[in-house]
């Protein structure tokens, strides 16, 4: 399903390729094209009453596939870097991911490290659209539904369903591999940060190694297996790259619509991703430059459809909410902060948590600064809902910080991790030539 | 500050942070190794199950031998005995993900009135209209009883 995803995708290689890259990043790419085809093609497929199924599924992302073809024939596609050699070239680092990676992909498929919401909320969504071959918006509409979250977005419990559609049942293991897969893409991710932030060798190998042993180690702990905030801890990372060296001049460029892609791809995974994709979108344009304006198509275009999707959805069925009522307030400011202090010292986090209050500090390196900005309005944003949610009491505010920051700073701590090895690298060896990095 | 001592202590935070995190991993992994495969993982609360919970393996038994007396599409409702905060609708969470094709309706909704059938998780329940169909450990499957229909 993955494949197949990253083939559909890489029919816009013409529009999403850029020269040297890293080709483990450009197939990360090609991938979120692949899941945001095939989304499109579920929701194409709902609208016109057509049930969900491996041959339907396959057609209609066969064809979303062909329409990137026609899209994307006449651009000649500019050669992706060297893989085995050069300061990308695989190390000692890479064999460390690949460690971390082979037991998260065990500790998934074996069912060790399920997501509570999993059960709660995702994965019976996935289950449901499965066997209604469909959105089952006539469930997720059932008043009882309400913590289900039935207004969220509908993209990954849409993914699950597919894959099943494909297996022809859903198992759970297969469900979980999308975890690896993920986790894969984030350190494909990393790797093209680092290589774009001109880190030597030996540090990005040591950055590498820190982000895979972290991401491994909080996604076994808190048991984020089946999660979809593996889709939001990649974005603003693979993210990296683009917000470094944003396309310029007034046409169109391959960076504006793999920024686009990506904020897309955080719109429809989960409502958090609503403003990361407006975070990105307004510092990727702010960075381009003259002729933004031209841009801003292919930036916005692509997270203002799927939010489009998502809010007729939400009005057609009158789905229920589960979001309280907004009254800012400082009243539980104090206690906000204590158990934001304290989410941090969860035993999963092991104290690496802390590393993301960091983020506003990486603002003052250069390589880091723009993924760091976005990182730090993400954060922000989830202090002031923090604030701005009416809590009946104090407890009330403890325990909602409690049972959603630490999985909220995985989101960004990808962003951290990586720009403290950049900012670190500039201690150990000779600065990078200068006029790369904006 | 000299470059040479500046470069060291980058190496060294490198290092350090490199053992902590691979202390953490390790960590994590071996826990998660003991809580699935070495000791077997203790009762808890239903937001905390994890499929290999005791409590999720029994409720998963019972609802698989339901499945075969509840045709899929069936409204099925759904009860636990009384559970402070809401360990009783974690529990119906549970079910509802076990129990795919079904509709499971907690039972304080109006909709459960209108159940073709009920499960119950560690509660009986004496009810003149509804027919014991299954019962395995701490799960029952009752129907509602046809019009005349002898408990």
């Amino acid at each position: 399903m993955a494949i197949a995803c990253a083939l559909a995708g890489s029919r816009l290689r013409g529009r999403l390729a850029r020269a040297g890259e890293d080709p483990l990043y450009r197939w990360v790419l090609f991938g979120v094209a692949g899941l945001l085809g095939l989304y499109l093609s579920e929701v194409a497929l709902f609208t016109l009453g057509v049930p969900w199924n491996a041959a339907t599924l396959a057609a209609a992302l066969a064809m979303a596939a062909g329409a990137a073809h026609l899209a994307s024939r006449r651009v000649a596609v500019p050669e992706a870097g060297p893989l085995r050699s050069g300061p990308g070239a695989p190390g000692w680092g890479d064999a460390l991911a690949l460690l971390c990676l082979a037991v998260v992909t065990v500790c998934a498929v074996l069912l060790w490290m399920v997501y509570s919401d999993f059960i709660f909320h995702w994965g019976i969504k996935g289950q449901r659209f499965f066997l209604a071959r469909g959105f089952d918006f006539e469930f997720l509409a059932r008043p009882w539904n309400w913590l289900r979250h039935p207004e969220y977005p509908n993209l990954y419990p849409g993914l699950l369903a597919a894959t099943a559609a494909v297996a022809g049942r859903f198992a759970e293991p297969a469900m979980m591999l999308w975890t690896p897969i993920f986790f894969f893409a984030l350190l494909a991710a990393g790797r093209e940060a680092l290589r774009v932030s001109e880190v030597s060798r030996p540090a990005a190998q040591a950055t590498l190694a820190l982000l895979a042993l972290g991401l491994a180690m909080f996604g076994i702990g808190y048991t984020m297996g089946g999660s979809p905030d593996w889709m939001l801890a990649l974005v603003p990372l693979a993210a990296w790259p683009l917000l470094l060296s944003p396309g310029s001049g007034a046409g169109f460029r391959a960076p504006d619509l793999g920024l686009g892609l990506l904020a897309a791809l955080a719109a429809a995974a989960k409502l958090e991703g609503l403003p990361l994709a407006a975070f990105l979108a307004a510092v990727y344009l702010a960075r381009r430059g003259r002729g933004w304006w031209r841009a801003a198509p292919a930036v916005v275009l692509p997270a203002l459809l799927v939010v489009g999707i998502w809010l007729v959805h939400d009005w057609h069925y009158d789905l229920p909410s589960a979001q309280g009522e907004r009254a800012f307030s400082l009243r539980y400011a104090g206690t906000i902060a204590r158990a934001a202090f304290e989410s941090f010292l969860v035993p999963e986090w092991h104290g690496a948590g802390f590393l993301v209050l960091l983020l506003p500090a990486l603002l003052f390196c250069r390589p880091a600064r723009p993924a760091a900005l976005v990182a730090s309005l993400q954060l922000a944003f989830y202090g002031y809902v923090y604030l701005a949610t009416a809590h009946p009491t104090a407890e009330a505010a403890e325990f909602f910080v409690r049972s959603n920051l630490p999985r909220l700073v995985f989101h960004v701590w990808p962003v951290a991790i990586v720009g403290c090895g950049i900012a670190l690298s500039r201690w150990v060896g000779p600065s990078p030539p200068a006029g790369r990095a904006r | 500050m000299p470059p040479r001592l500046r470069s060291r202590l980058a190496i060294a935070a490198f290092a350090a942070a490199g053992a902590w995190l691979a202390y953490g991993f390790s960590r994590e992994v071996y826990r998660t190794l003991d809580l699935e495969v070495l000791r077997p993982p203790p009762p808890r609360a239903a937001i905390l199950w994890r499929p290999s919970t005791p409590q999720a393996r029994r409720l998963q038994a019972f609802l698989h031998r339901a499945m075969e007396s509840v045709p899929p599409g069936s409204r099925v409702a759904f009860a636990t005995e009384a559970t402070p905060s809401y360990e009783g609708f974690f529990r119906f969470l549970w079910a509802s993900y076990l129990f795919p094709g079904r509709l499971l309706i907690p039972e304080d909704q109006p909709e459960a009135q209108a159940a073709e059938y009920w499960v119950t998780f560690r509660r009986p329940l004496e009810r003149p209209d509804l027919v014991l169909v299954l019962e395995q450990g701490p799960g029952r499957l009752y129907r509602m009883a046809k019009t005349g229909e002898a408990r």
